[in-house]
């Protein structure tokens, strides 16, 4: 009989994990992790549109322009600076930029992945027994959701899943050996996922509450693992609020209270009949797995966190309105988790109660089929990309100065009109209320923005402000707001960009208003409309919010 | 509890035409069964029927009475809280973990004071579907608890009878009712791997509830033929196609201002409830059954506010849980102080309960006072009532030209705006179509389904209402006719019904989208 070695008696309370549990789990782990670079290898331009936004953030703060002072958005900073590192290592490894980013991507999962392994092995309690189908649950999760892979909600995860785990490991088995560097590692990581979003942070305190209200008492907030968290957290408070303060200020009384206000107000146009993507299907299944993996929590203390965690994102879910399936992501993974260690729980169950596994320790069989499963799983998934980019035209790096090419098809919409109108290096504009269409295909394209507007969201919101909310409300702002359609006006003035795109149907009445568009048609030759519908039907779906009217296209005359 | 059910009892007196669109739809189908008219044969409406038999009683209790049969629903509505919440007391009493009592109070004063909150949508068949529903809960959670495994003497065999009997009704109401009921039997059962605790899966309140499911389903066997044919025939496989018309946006389900504080409450209540869960063993299914209970909103998924009633009745209920933990420890403190017993504050809670509700009706009268006075003199009653309580732009029609005995029609593609003003006015309909939602319906299933045998047999029934309408005109001459110009005129356009059918009619006005024909001659 085979050795089913992924497979522990949940009733058996171990120590220590044996080595060909180990071995199986990594050699599954690897495959999976495997895919997700090969996938990203394949297609080397693709990434979320508001991922590619930040990697944009970071090119420009590496330029030397400061977030809310010379580009605006109001979007917490974090994201964009760690957008530098992916920029220094595009330009040291000569790679596209977002080829680099999902690089990095890629080796932040394999540290969360790696850092949650330690963390799960080296409890001394039955966890064990389940930590395999946490482990790969987790990564198919990623898997699953590649599309989805670099958005802030992801990278919150694979920052923070390796602390959630220490927090509850260690204090429910506070009698384990503990290696200081672990918590220190997963809580050094989790205050950077928890900084990603002020929201998220509102999630760690809940989360944290929780767990004092769970053992009636505070002394959870001393383990080393949220010490160095919080300190973490309170330091970068101070860099980015005092130390820097011109942009702290920037931050703090526009751009924060812009996005508080934005959750505050609500956005009439989404009742609309298919406005939002209709992501029933994540619901569904969150509430299912949540439901099931209650039914089962006696039999693993992971499994009520993971619930929590997608309850608190299902709030999350909500607050954010849009309802991209980027924003389902905390609340998805807490319950895929829960799925997973349920299914570990009733795999164990099965297993003892039908004695599936041998007494002998044989090591080489069972490992030899998780190998061979993993690399028959890897190499089916290669042959299905290759087919699939392989007939396609293919769009070529060299023009950017990087080695490779990448299938057109994953360059997004308007890439072609983009790519015929200018050239790499080039300033364009594109002027609508949501990161796409401008972004990724501006930066795919090697394009420069043409403004500090790479999105004019801000704008968006501070107009719907001034339509939804008394007067007491947005006046402080309308100063703000009037200089940043003057600061519009000046990009368009001095940097003169050579290519606009304009969303009359979303931003052209605040131009109007604001005289931006006297400024374009003063400047540009109109040059027609672009329809969505004409361009690229191989890209790969994406979710955009509202109807997707035609762009005003703006030649510089 | 006592003081909010005269709380109750009290805003029915002064209100008593006040209720929502729903409720009245389903109360004049209930009236109209009491006068002998058989359901989708002599009045057509979608919803299954049970409700309509539960309304029967109220009624009748108008049919018997003479009052208002919008107070006689109020009374009806009343009955069913006190029955909810004194059931739930009683069985939560009966737990055999006395730390657990601590919560009895707070769960009932959930359950009763969610309702409160529900304003128009109060009475409709989920806020019921919880009253009814709650003490099965509770003895169901009795049975799994008990220590003999089969959950033997943990109530009187009658007295389990009734909850099941009663907690079936609730739950058949809606066939979506049974994912919340199933989801925490569910959970009850897996509790019960290792523990030998089958047995209390089959018990008598279990049977009970079946075996109301079981007589629901089969009254269709002895209905009238033409009844079982037009709804099983024709409306059910309409609506299963065109229901989709009133369908929204995810994020209109969950997101906007007015909806999201129900599910921030649900995600807070259930969150601390998970952390208190070794306090009482009630937690986790009350948050199975409140999670579960958006699988239903979700399926629906028309975003109407009534719909998530489950999923606040139960965030309801155990945010008032755990307040009550809080209570109850801020107890413990004062007693290690003051030496009072711990449960002081937990039974102060009915006295702060009671002092809100004397100040609420208090502040409520005085508002009534305010208020502008509408004499029911016109609807055959006496006395008067609030003008806000019927506030609708079609009232000063009937204060104009309606005479008790005259009937009317709303041709509007919901319930509103025609209900709940003719229940309020106790305005016979004049048509056996209430109102043209199936209008709505089979538009739907002409332009947006792929067209089959199947969806071509239905959209012949397009011309048989049309048809119906114009034979009830005919025989009942309603005296006035609201037609709702978008969209239900397009839908009727093709049919040339205004030169067909309302050539008796002049059109006198129109007003909130709606085309208003008064009969010329009121013969």
């Amino acid at each position: 009989m085979i050795e089913v070695s992924l497979l522990e008696k949940t009733s058996s309370i171990r120590g220590t994990v044996s080595k060909t549990v180990c071995l199986n789990t990594a050699f599954l782990a690897f495959g999976m992790l495997a895919i997700i670079l090969a996938h990203f290898i394949i297609h080397p331009l693709l990434i979320p549109a508001d991922a590619a936004l930040n990697l944009e953030y970071g090119k420009l703060i590496a330029s030397g322009q400061s977030p809310y002072l010379d580009f605006f958005d109001y979007k917490s900073p974090v994201p964009m600076y760690l957008c530098l590192i992916p920029n220094y290592v595009s330009i040291y490894l000569k790679v596209h930029p977002i080829t680099a980013f999902n690089l990095c991507g890629w080796l932040l999962l394999a540290l969360s992945t790696a850092l949650s392994a330690q963390i799960l092995f080296r409890t001394s309690s039955r966890e064990i027994s389940v930590a395999p189908y946490l482990l790969i649950g987790y990564l198919l999760l990623n898997l699953l959701f590649i599309d989805q892979f670099g958005e802030t909600q992801q990278l919150f995860f694979a920052f923070t899943l390796p602390y959630l785990l220490a927090r509850v490991l260690n204090l429910t088995n506070p009698g384990g050996s503990v290696d200081i560097r672990i918590p220190g590692l997963s809580g050094s990581m989790a205050a950077i996922g928890f900084l990603l979003d002020p929201l998220y942070l509102i999630l760690m305190i809940l989360f944290e509450a929780y767990i004092c209200i769970e053992r009636g008492r505070f002394d959870s907030l001393s383990r080393p693992e949220f010490t160095v968290c919080f300190s973490i957290l309170v330091i970068c408070g101070f860099v980015l609020i005092i130390g820097n303060e011109p942009m702290g200020v920037a931050f703090s009384h526009f751009a924060l209270p812009m996005m508080l206000l934005d959750y505050d107000t609500w956005n009439n146009e989404l009742v609309y009949l298919g406005m939002t993507p209709d992501r029933r299907d994540l619901l569904y299944f969150s509430i299912a797995g949540c439901v099931a993996a209650l039914a089962f929590h006696r039999f693993s203390k992971l499994i009520l966190p993971m619930v929590i965690v997608s309850c608190l994102g299902f709030g999350l879910y909500i607050v954010q309105y849009n309802m991209f399936t980027a924003q389902a992501l905390p609340m998805v993974f807490g319950a895929g988790l829960a799925v997973s260690l349920v299914v570990g729980v009733l795999v164990n169950w099965l297993v003892a109660h039908f004695k599936l596994k041998t007494k002998r320790k044989k090591l080489l069989p069972g490992t030899i089929v998780f190998a061979v499963v993993s690399l028959a799983a890897f190499s089916a998934w290669l042959a299905v990309e290759l087919a699939g980019v392989s007939h396609g035209n293919r769009y070529s790096l060299a023009e950017q100065g990087y080695v490779g090419s990448s299938p057109r098809a994953d360059l997004s919409i308007f890439a072609d009109y983009i790519e015929a109108n200018s050239k790499p290096g080039d300033q364009v504009l594109i002027i609508n209320d949501q990161a796409r269409p401008a972004y990724p295909a501006l930066l795919q394209l090697g394009r420069r923005p043409g403004s500090g507007f790479l999105t004019t969201r801000l704008l968006k919101v501070a107009r719907k402000l001034r339509y939804s909310k008394p007067l007491e409300i947005w006046q402080p702002y309308v100063v703000a707001e009037d200089q940043l359609y003057d600061r519009l006006k000046n990009d368009i003035r001095a940097k003169r960009p050579v290519l606009i795109l304009v969303n009359q149907d979303s931003m052209g009445p605040a131009l109007e208003e604001k005289l931006v568009s006297k400024e374009l048609l003063d400047n540009y030759e109109p040059v027609g409309f672009l329809d969505w519908r004409d361009d690229n039907f191989d890209h790969p779906a994406y979710e955009y919010i509202g109807y997707r009217t035609a762009f005003h296209a703006f030649k510089l005359k | 509890m006592a003081a909010l059910v005269v709380h109750q009892v009290y805003g029915a007196l002064i209100h008593p035409l006040r209720i929502g669109w729903d409720p009245a739809l389903h109360l004049q189908c209930a009236h109209l069964i009491t006068l002998g008219k058989v359901p989708y044969v002599d009045m057509f409406d979608v919803n299954p029927p049970l409700i309509w038999y539960l309304d029967t009683i109220p009624a009748f209790l108008h049919n018997l009475s003479g009052i208002p049969i919008t107070q006689a629903f109020s009374y009806f509505l009343t009955l069913i809280i006190a029955y909810s919440a004194s059931m739930s007391l009683y069985l939560f009493t009966r737990v055999k973990t006395r730390s657990e009592l601590i919560f009895a109070i707070p769960f009932v004063i959930g359950l009763v004071l969610f309702n409160f909150f529900l304003r128009f949508d109060f009475g409709q068949r989920e806020d019921i579907f919880v009253l009814l529903y709650m003490p099965f809960f509770i003895l169901r959670w009795l049975r799994w608890q008990s220590k003999d495994g089969e959950g033997d003497g943990v109530v009187a065999r009658p007295l389990a009878i009734i909850v099941g009997l009663f907690g079936g009704i609730g739950i058949c109401l809606k066939p979506y009712f049974l994912i919340p009921a199933l989801s925490v039997e569910l959970y009850w059962l897996v509790q019960a791997i290792g523990l030998r605790r089958f047995k209390c899966f089959i018990s008598t309140e279990a049977l009970s509830a079946v075996a109301a499911a079981v007589l629901y389903v089969l009254h269709f066997l002895v209905v009238p033929d033409q009844m079982r044919e037009n709804y099983f025939g024709y409306l059910v496989p309409a609506f299963s196609l065109g229901y989709n018309f009133w369908d929204t946006a995810l994020s209109n389900m969950f997101s906007p201002p007015d909806k999201r504080n129900v599910f921030y409450l649900m995600v807070a209540a259930s969150v601390a409830a998970l952390a208190l869960r070794r306090k009482s063993s009630l937690f986790i299914p009350l948050v199975i059954f409140t999670l579960s209970s958006n699988i239903p909103y979700l399926l629906q998924f028309k975003g109407w506010a009534y719909h998530n009633q489950p999923v606040f009745a139960g965030a309801c209920i155990l945010g008032y849980m755990v307040a009550g933990y809080l209570v109850f420890l801020a107890g413990c403190y004062i007693k290690e102080i003051c030496r009072l017993p711990a449960v002081v504050l937990i039974y102060a809670i009915p006295l702060l309960i009671t002092g809100a509700a004397v100040f609420d009706a208090v502040k409520d009268t005085e508002k009534v006072k305010a208020d502008r006075q509408f004499s029911l003199e016109l609807i055959g009653g006496q006395g008067r009532t609030p003008v806000s309580d019927v506030d609708s732009p079609f009232l000063s029609y009937f204060e104009k030209y309606f005479r008790k005995g005259d009937t009317a029609i709303f041709m509007s593609n919901g319930v509103t705006p025609g209900y709940p003003l003719l229940t309020q006015l106790s305005v016979p309909p004049g048509s056996r179509h209430l109102h043209c939602v199936i209008l709505s319906v089979l538009h739907y299933i002409r332009e947006i389904d792929p067209q089959t045998e199947k969806t071509r047999a239905l959209l012949e029934h397009a011309q048989e209402v049309v048809d119906q309408y114009g034979e009830d005109i005919k025989a009942r001459k309603p005296r006035l006719i609201f037609v709702q110009i978008s969209p239900v005129e397009t839908y009727l356009s093709p049919f040339n019904f205004e030169g067909e059918y309302l050539s008796d009619y002049e059109k006198i006005d129109e007003i909130a989208n709606f085309k208003v024909f008064l009969r010329k001659r009121n013969d």
